[in-house]
């Protein structure tokens, strides 16, 4: 009897599951594991609205308007969440999709502040400097683990007599990507 | 059994790393901006002052002229814009007062005008444009008809309209 009980052990039985049932049950397990789920997410909390008219000439007639428009330094704030934790590395690409833009005007971004880090030992670098969005992704900033509240400052640039009254709209779009 | 476990194993590392380069998520901030019309103009110098008191025998009395200038900003249309001038009461009789505006770029003058009440173009297809100092000629005639003629004052308006 006891020989019978350690082929039963070795080769499978009554309680074992068969193949394809295993492999079933863990990719189940899978992707359900905490890491493989916790992506993580961006949260983007504001927007911005600039009007240029005549009390922006420069010196009055005769002269022409600013030609740069700066935001509050924490016009949009940041959160990035769900991730797996401090050691857990990601970037914030970043790009635009004009709805209606004049093309001799430019909108730069930077982050104006760090935000605060929502795991011990999370940590945040680059993109202090403005940089010109486009519409191709760019590498914005990088960090890993939580963090929220990361500023964000805009600029727009390029601005004349020359662009047309209107109205002009963007949408900027930061993606985070697990890296 | 092996080749199974083989092809499993693929599977789950294929279903892993696709899990992991799936791994974004985006959001995103929308920037406005409205430009306004801007149409801006103003003459330099407050007054001008025009005398006529001189002339070579046999000839009606001299023209005097002087000069000013004035500045414009607009961000308009090409073409869409022009410069009218006008003062608040007719000029007496004999009394011709003409005005010439020099264009801001890519502008026409109308060259010598003269100014009544009734508005007159004086620069005419505007584009958006910001120049400052443009000149402005005022020249003040009167015929020996309109004998002597004393001191008055006159109020020029200069219009940015549409075209």
């Amino acid at each position: 009897m006891n020989g019978y009980y350690e082929v039963d052990i070795k080769h499978g039985g009554k309680g074992r599951l068969k193949p394809a049932t295993r492999a079933f049950f863990f990719i189940i397990l899978l992707s359900l594991n905490p890491l493989y789920l916790s992506a993580g997410s961006i949260d983007i909390t504001g927007s911005w609205s600039e009007t240029i008219n005549a009390n922006d000439l420069i010196a009055g007639a005769g002269s022409n308007v600013n030609s740069t428009y700066t935001s509050p330094a924490e016009q949009a704030t940041v959160d990035i969440t769900l991730t797996s934790g401090a050691l857990d590395e990601w970037r914030v690409d970043v790009k635009k999709s004009d709805s209606n833009w004049h093309s001799n005007t430019q909108l730069y971004l930077r982050r104006s502040s760090d935000g605060t880090p929502g795991h011990i030992g999370a940590t945040i670098s680059g993109g202090t400097s403005y940089l010109e969005v486009t519409d191709i992704d760019q590498v914005f900033f990088s960090g890993s683990g939580d963090r929220l509240n990361v500023g964000i400052q805009l600029r727009l640039t390029g601005f004349s007599i020359q662009v047309a009254p209107g109205n002009y709209s963007t949408t900027v779009i930061l993606t985070f990507i697990d890296t | 059994m092996k080749t199974f476990n083989t092809s499993l194993f693929f599977c789950i590392c294929f279903l892993f790393f696709v899990g992991l380069a799936s791994a974004a998520d985006n959001d995103t901030i929308t920037v406005n901006y409205e430009v306004q019309a801007i149409n801006e103009l103003n003459i330099d110098g407050a007054s001008v002052t025009l005398t006529v008191n001189a002339a070579t025998a046999g000839a009606q009395p001299n023209q005097v002229t002087t000069s000013s200038t004035y500045d414009i900003t607009t961000n308009c249309a090409a073409d869409a814009k022009k410069l009218t001038a006008a003062i608040n009461s007719d000029m007496p009789a004999n009394v011709t007062l003409t005005l010439n505006l020099t264009a801001p770029t890519n502008g026409t003058s109308q060259g010598d005008v003269t100014i009544s009440s009734t508005p007159a173009d004086v620069v005419t297809a505007i584009d958006a444009v910001a120049e400052a100092n443009i000149n402005m000629t005022f020249k003040l005639d009167a015929t020996v008809s309109a004998g002597v003629v004393a001191s008055a004052s006159k109020t020029l308006t200069l219009t940015l309209t549409d075209s």
